[in-house]
């Protein structure tokens, strides 16, 4: 059984780990998740009609964000990574690598990998 | 371009959650897009083109809303998905007063057999009862289990807890008029009641009166709680009214 069949949707998992990534950097709103994916990836990534709302609270229920009400007057919802979190991006994340680094081997040929 | 006050309203519509849980979704949703249309606009982009890419980036599809409500949904509503919701509340209705039936209906049993106390003040006394309890419970259990509970049938609830209320200290009222104004009669028109047999009715009297303001502080309890949960509802209600709303104010609590 291969990686991709292991995890059928793998845009869907790109997804989350996009998110847990931002959110490394440090804590914020959902908007501003959104908005540092699109940009940090020159648009390669983007969160199109909301599809980022059902992915952050399932992170949450998961418990790999946390998201809490902060401000002043009407609250915003802020998340942070949790130490969960953390631990499972690093091992998605050499996962991921791994996954694509076979695929490009597998797209050059084994040509290519031989020479 | 539709307005952010219609594809919000449109999604409150297809976001299948009760109006807290809506509340606390369309909140974060909102304040988002607000900030995000303030944020692009700081940078240069025109208000019409703020507006835009921020539909785009934020607002649920159909789909994303339906995930959405799936994800929020109670335990308690997925539970209960497979069957038909009228039949489902069928069923909490009659388990909710047959609990409240036979919480009630024990205790007065025990107190019919050791006490003096008439059948008929019991019997009225122990409907009034169950019927308070098992509105109260049924409120609570949509409240704390089913969380769709809204400020207009908490309302009448209150009314309906009220009017029991009521009916429970006439009845216990009416008791302890009736029992004492007999017997009193009775022994001073020397027609055959003994001292024995009125202060047997001063006891009997006593007994209705405690039972009735029991009664009274479980039906006031319950009023207040009612009382409680219809503002606790009905601030959710306005919240979710001032989202949905063209003069949405982002700072405003």
């Amino acid at each position: 059984m291969t990686a991709m069949t292991q995890r059928p949707n793998l845009s869907k998992h790109v997804n989350e780990l996009l998110i847990l990534a931002r959110l490394r950097v440090g804590p914020a709103h959902g908007y501003e998740i959104a908005l540092a994916v699109e940009r940090d990836s020159n648009g390669a990534f983007s969160f199109q009609h909301g599809t980022l709302y059902p992915i952050l609270h399932r992170l949450e229920q998961e418990r790999l964000i946390r998201g809490s009400w902060e401000g002043e007057g009407r609250k915003r919802k802020t998340y942070q990574l949790t130490t969960k979190g953390e631990a499972y991006l690093k091992g998605e994340a050499r996962e991921v690598k791994t996954l694509f680094l076979n695929l490009i081997r597998v797209l050059e040929g084994p040509a290519h990998a031989l020479g | 371009m539709p307005s952010a006050e219609s594809v919000f309203r449109e999604l409150n519509a297809r976001l299948d959650l009760p109006a807290r849980r809506r509340a606390l979704l369309l909140r974060e949703l909102r304040a988002d897009f607000e900030d995000l249309v303030t944020t692009l606009v700081a940078e240069g982009l025109t208000p019409e083109a703020a507006q835009q890419k921020a539909f785009r980036l934020l607002t649920p599809s159909p789909d994303d809303a339906g995930a959405l409500s799936g994800l929020h949904r109670t335990r308690y509503a997925r539970l209960v998905s497979g069957y038909r919701a009228a039949r489902v509340q069928v069923v909490e209705r009659v388990s909710i007063g047959v609990m409240a039936a036979l919480a009630v209906g024990a205790p007065l049993f025990a107190l019919a057999r050791s006490s003096g106390l008439p059948v008929g003040t019991l019997t009225v006394l122990g409907v009034a009862a169950t019927l308070l309890l098992a509105n109260l419970a049924w409120h609570a259990f949509r409240i704390v289990v089913r969380d769709d509970a809204d400020a207009d049938s908490l309302a009448r609830a209150g009314m309906v807890q009220a009017a029991l209320l009521g009916l429970t200290l006439s009845a216990g009222a009416l008791s302890v008029f009736v029992d004492a104004a007999l017997t009193l009669s009775s022994w001073e028109a020397g027609g055959g009641a003994t001292t024995i047999q009125v202060a047997a009715t001063m006891t009997r009297c006593a007994e209705t009166t405690a039972l009735t303001l029991g009664l009274t502080i479980l039906g006031v309890f319950g009023a207040l709680a009612l009382l409680q949960w219809h503002l606790s509802a009905r601030t959710v209600e306005e919240e979710l009214r001032a989202l949905l709303s063209p003069t949405f104010d982002p700072e405003e609590e």
